[in-house]
């Protein structure tokens, strides 16, 4: 429960981090989608991107840019922001089942990565009058270098951090695992 | 890198104030969902209402333009989007498109929609502190199965807790790695790793030290939450927003 | 002959990767006594401390609160003993300064009025009042010592447990901390202390104990153990080596 508090906190406040490669500066932000889902499994990871929907949508200030609350999600990139929701819980559930082996948590990876697209683009084309084509051109294409960048990226990281984050049990028994 | 919201709730002298936020809630998504199917003169009285309500909380349109003007340039993208893509009158040739008074009207009517949206969710924001927030959320999902609404609740407590020590943290781990030249670094992959990593791992590691800190402070999940109660300020709001969701809906 | 409030009986504790954290630990600390407790870095002062709320159980020996053991019944020797972190910045939960107060009253189920008056009552005490509705996280480093220090006291405990409370603190921060310190003696609370600096509050206290790798290796009045701690890397104040004899710190 509570590291999936504080990944949803970490969701958050990726919207912010960016760094430049290229013309376009990549966001962190579905960076720690997919490492929710590796880092804390399937149910959790979902856990923690619904918690941070939730407490944007409900106004509170979670969302880059101001606070906005329903109006985000149903916005013109509300989408996406669903789709992190699938996103992170098809990671989780994947990399559960993968039990360390590479190709599959990558492959879990790369999966996930498209499943956000599979909500955004569709919601972008809905919302914007855009033809296919275009959608997936805006609302797609710019960002793939940058994807294949945060996913071998975040599975770095989930691998240098799991043993660390296994967990040193304390007496009282707060759920921390989630 | 910008600051997470700095507007949020502070003690304003305005019934809204002291409103039930169960009601706020309740009445920003009603509201919300209204809205979506509303015409244009229902809009444009809902805007002016919404404008009074914002005028006597904030006297100042700035707040408002800051809170929204990233959102606001997406609208415009919409906005632009439907007056090129849309057949109809031609207002203006730009090379292979054209922008049509049909696409530009469709446009500017989604965009409208969604900016008083956000102005309403950003008016509860004002209005309401993240406590009350959380206890409503709370009791809205107490009949919902599967979801353990005490945990959903400390868990938004958490987050909202956490927000500003992580982006502190980032702030310090890149000044860090600036003078380290990590920065320097072309190579994509290990920027993002450089920096992640750090941050994650004291992420995680201050998750520890929360548990303690909770536990020694004899926690359980159930915690009572905020006083909530209703009184006459509600009564005027809740009928507010059924007349103006009524006026949506009929236009 | 009195019970004391707190109680090791060869107390041992090993950690998981087979080290020794402590070893036979025997420890009697009355009601109402002021004991600081030294060691150098690793000498396993916070280790010794998070025996006495349950934080840790111990491997080997027993520890007792008030004559029961502590892993009997952990909710009670929470409630008897409470703890002041070594890190500030984890310990703190709530989202406003008057959350951070309420948390620990809120985990014992109090009424709400009761909740009220006690976190209005602690607000009050340590001079945190005007700044009840702040979020912790925009606090000085003072300011959030003394919050992590009024969200103790608003559980009311017997005997106030304090891991370094004035790392990172300025002279009027050390100040305004020893102050509540002393102010809390008077009012016949039993505290710990664990601290390196010795200067600054050995002055006051009844007790000294000296801990080194693990071990107790001093335990007596502070003028008399003295003498010995440079020997387990522990600075001694300066007022013994130029005046031969303790001066209190605050002037
Ligand atoms: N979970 C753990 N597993 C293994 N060793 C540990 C663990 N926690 C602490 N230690 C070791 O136990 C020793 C005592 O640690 P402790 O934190 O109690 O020291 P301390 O006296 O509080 O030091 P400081 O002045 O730095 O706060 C240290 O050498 C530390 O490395
Ligand atoms: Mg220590």
């Amino acid at each position: 429960m509570v590291h999936s508090s504080l990944m949803a906190a970490l969701i958050a406040v990726g919207a912010f981090i960016s760094i430049p490669i290229g013309p376009v500066p990549i966001v962190m932000q579905n960076l720690f989608v997919l490492l929710a889902g590796l880092l804390l499994g399937g149910g959790w990871a979902a856990a923690s991107v619904g918690v941070y929907l939730l407490a944007g949508a409900c106004g509170l200030p979670v969302f880059a840019g101001g606070t906005g609350g329903l109006g985000r999600l149903l916005g013109p990139t509300g989408g996406y922001l669903f789709g992190f929701l699938a996103a992170a819980y098809l990671v989780g559930k994947v990399s559960e089942r993968a039990c360390g082996r590479p190709l599959i948590e990558l492959g879990g990876l790369v999966a996930g990565s498209m499943v956000i697209y599979l909500f955004g683009v569709p919601w972008l084309k809905l919302v914007t009058g855009m033809d296919w084509a275009k959608s997936i051109a805006v609302g797609m294409i710019p960002f793939l270098i940058g994807d294949a960048v945060k996913i071998l990226a975040a599975y770095g990281v989930a691998r240098t951090l799991r043993p660390i984050i296994a967990l040193q049990a304390t007496p009282g028994g707060i759920d921390k695992a989630g | 890198m910008a600051e997470l919201s700095i507007f949020t709730y502070r003690p304003r002298p305005v019934w809204i104030v002291d409103c039930d936020p169960r009601i706020k809630l309740a009445a920003l998504a009603g509201l919300s969902i209204c809205s979506l199917g509303a015409g244009w003169t229902a809009l444009a009285l809902v805007t002016v209402v919404t404008s009074i309500l914002w005028l006597r909380l904030v006297p100042s349109l700035r707040v408002l333009w800051n809170q929204t003007k990233y959102f606001i340039f997406l609208l415009a993208l919409v906005v632009l989007a439907r007056g090129l893509l849309t057949p109809g009158q031609v207002l203006l040739e730009l090379g292979p498109l054209d922008l049509t008074a049909e696409g530009l009207a469709g446009g500017g009517y989604i965009a409208w929609r969604l900016l008083v949206i956000v102005w309403w969710s950003i008016i509860l924001t004002a209005t309401t502190a993240a406590a009350q927030i959380r206890s409503a959320v709370a009791w809205f999902l107490r009949p919902v199965p599967l979801v353990n609404e005490k945990v959903v609740a400390t868990m938004i407590g958490l987050l909202v807790r956490f927000i500003p020590v992580i982006l502190q943290q980032v702030r310090e781990t890149m000044a860090a790695q600036q003078a380290r030249a990590v920065a320097a670094s072309s190579n994509p992959f290990r920027r993002a790793f450089k920096l992640i990593l750090p941050v994650v791992r004291r992420v995680f590691l201050s998750a520890d030290r929360l548990v303690w800190a909770m536990e020694a402070r004899c926690f359980t999940p159930d915690r009572p939450f905020y006083h909530l109660d209703r009184g006459p300020a509600d009564w005027l709001l809740a009928s507010g927003a059924v007349v103006l969701c009524a006026a949506l809906l009929l236009s | 002959m009195k019970l004391p409030i707190l109680e090791t009986i060869n107390l041992g504790h090993r950690f998981a990767n087979g080290r020794w954290g402590l070893k036979h630990i025997d420890l009697r600390i009355d009601e109402g006594q002021f004991v600081v407790i030294a060691g150098a870095n690793g000498s396993g002062k916070t280790t010794l401390l998070r025996h006495f709320n349950g934080l840790l159980l111990p491997t080997s020996g027993r520890v007792l609160v008030d004559g029961i053991e502590v892993s009997k019944d952990l909710l009670r020797a929470r409630k008897i003993v409470q703890m002041v972190f070594q890190d500030t910045e984890s310990q703190i939960v709530g989202e406003t300064v008057r959350d951070e107060v309420a948390f620990g009253p809120e985990n014992l189920g109090l009424p709400r009025d009761k909740i009220k008056a006690l976190v209005d009552k602690t607000l009050e005490q340590t001079g945190l009042k005007s700044l009840s509705d702040t979020s912790p996280h925009l606090l000085s480093g003072g300011e959030k010592r003394r919050l992590t220090i009024a969200g103790v006291l608003a559980m009311k405990p017997r005997v106030v447990v304090l891991d370094e409370p004035f790392s990172n603190l300025d002279y009027p921060g050390v100040k305004m901390v020893l102050e509540q310190l002393l102010c809390l003696h008077r009012r016949k609370m039993t505290i710990v202390l664990c601290t390196h600096e010795l200067e600054k509050v050995v002055a006051y206290a009844q007790r000294l104990v000296v801990l080194s790798k693990g071990e107790i290796v001093a335990d007596g009045q502070p003028d008399k153990v003295i003498g010995s701690v440079e020997r387990y890397g522990i600075h001694p104040p300066c007022s013994l080596k130029c005046k031969g004899c303790l001066e209190p710190w605050l002037s």
